[in-house]
């Protein structure tokens, strides 16, 4: 497990380094905004990774509840926990970018709304999860409230295109709305993105597998009175 | 059959108890005095209520009772484990969530007629003209808020520390719906053709029927 964990280190390190160079260097200016749109290219990367995050949680909550097997709830949980960091991330940048962009730190936006519900949706299911002390309580009830929560992602993906918003839309029905040189940047980042969500997810993983290990061992030895 | 059963014997029970204890509807009642209350006294009496603002005061108060009375509906449940003893009633426990949104529904509706009555008689008589389309809406909003409260009081019932949870999910949860129906409310006042927004209303609420009607049974296991 950690021979393959450095092996991925090793593999997103790179990738990272040429993001961080085409986000800051390599990708040229925008015409209106000047630098400050190299925010998007990290916006779009933590964006996209949020959503392949949560999609994980539910497909892992769904998992869990048709097998009751404890390592798709752990899958789940750790899922979301990086989840909830890209969705700071997304909520930040973005607030960044809007500063310069439509020269407010935030706007009501349908988009910004969703997002930042996303945000505190998943941050109540992780509060949930401290809440029950039951490992397979909290596991099936965390799994359900995944699976409620996760109505808000295609949700929030579609507001932009359901109502009028000021969000910009980048992906539309002819193609991306972005140049070829910036495209490239903002694949890269989302490689990149995409790479350190994995890495992390098996880190957690890993110490969440741990924590179990000595909550069931804890209990073991309440039970024989020690 | 045996589900009906049940459903009405929930229905009953609790409307025996909310006639002796009276809780869900002297905070429906206060809920809604307050909201308008709040609103009339931040505008000033003599400002004449707009569509949108009266919208979002109808909505808010629902909001209001949503998170601190519905999510609470499955509490009278807690003394002497009386959802033990509903769940081994004959029927499926799907009746016990049902009964549940239907008087969460019934109190909301309530709490609706309430507040549009002291709105002001210029926009309730407005609102009778397209009274069809009106109750829609209501009936339509009252049952996205009913339902996702509902199934949030029955998570928070499963957890420790549902006093925060609860009323944080169902603050949060219901927010497409109120948004739904705040905009097809204020659109509806203003004579506008109800398009996107009532479709959303819609959309959202068979999802909060589908969903915990699916995963109801798990809240529920032993």
């Amino acid at each position: 497990m950690q021979k393959a964990a450095g092996w991925a280190v090793a593999i997103v390190c790179p990738v990272m380094i040429l993001a961080l160079y085409l986000n800051f260097l390599g990708a040229p200016d925008d015409a209106v905004l000047g630098p400050s749109q190299r925010i998007f290219y990290i916006h779009m990367g933590a964006a996209v990774t949020a959503a392949v995050a949560f999609t994980v949680t539910f497909a892992a909550s769904l998992a869990y509840l048709a097998t009751r097997r404890q390592r798709w709830d752990v899958l789940a949980a750790a899922s979301a926990e990086v989840g909830i960091v890209f969705t700071a991330m997304v909520l930040v940048t973005g607030i960044l970018w809007g500063r310069v962009a439509w020269g407010v730190w935030w706007t009501w936006d349908p988009r910004l709304t969703t997002t930042l519900m996303l945000w505190a949706l998943y941050g109540g299911y992780l509060i949930v999860r401290d809440a029950v002390d039951n490992s397979d309580r909290r596991a099936r009830i965390s799994a359900v409230l995944a699976l409620v929560a996760y109505v808000d992602v295609p949700l929030d993906y579609m507001t932009i295109r359901w109502w009028n918003s000021v969000h910009p839309l980048v992906i539309t029905n002819h193609g991306l709305a972005v140049a070829p040189s910036m495209a490239v940047a903002m694949f890269m980042s989302m490689a990149a993105m995409l790479g350190v969500y994995g890495v992390w997810l098996a880190l957690r993983m890993r110490l969440m597998a741990v924590e179990l290990g000595i909550e069931e061992a804890k209990a073991v030895w309440q039970n024989r009175g020690i | 059959m045996a589900s009906m059963r049940k459903w009405v014997l929930v229905v009953v029970k609790d409307l025996q108890i909310e006639w002796r204890r009276k809780d869900f509807g002297a905070a429906t009642v206060g809920l809604g005095i307050m909201a308008v209350v709040v609103f009339r006294v931040t505008l000033g009496a003599t400002t004449r209520l707009g569509p949108a603002l009266a919208s979002a005061m109808l909505w808010i108060d629902c909001a209001y009772v949503g998170i601190i009375t519905i999510t609470r509906i499955y509490a009278r449940e807690v003394p002497e484990n009386a959802m033990l003893g509903l769940g081994l009633m004959p029927g499926g426990r799907i009746a016990i969530f049902l009964a549940k949104v239907f008087l969460a529904l019934m109190f909301l509706q309530c709490n609706q007629i309430l507040v549009l009555t002291l709105i002001g008689h210029g926009l309730l008589l407005q609102a009778l003209n397209r009274a069809v389309w009106f109750e829609l809406i209501l009936l339509l909003g009252g049952l996205g808020i009913a339902l996702v409260g509902t199934f949030v009081s029955a998570v928070g019932f499963n957890v420790a520390g549902d006093d925060v949870v609860t009323p944080l999910l169902a603050a949060l949860l219901p927010l497409p719906v109120l948004i739904c129906a705040a905009q097809s409310t204020a659109d509806l006042w203003l004579g506008k053709h109800l398009g996107l927004w009532l479709q959303g209303l819609i959309g959202y609420d068979v999802v909060f029927l589908v969903l915990p009607m699916a995963l109801h049974e798990f809240v529920w296991e032993v």
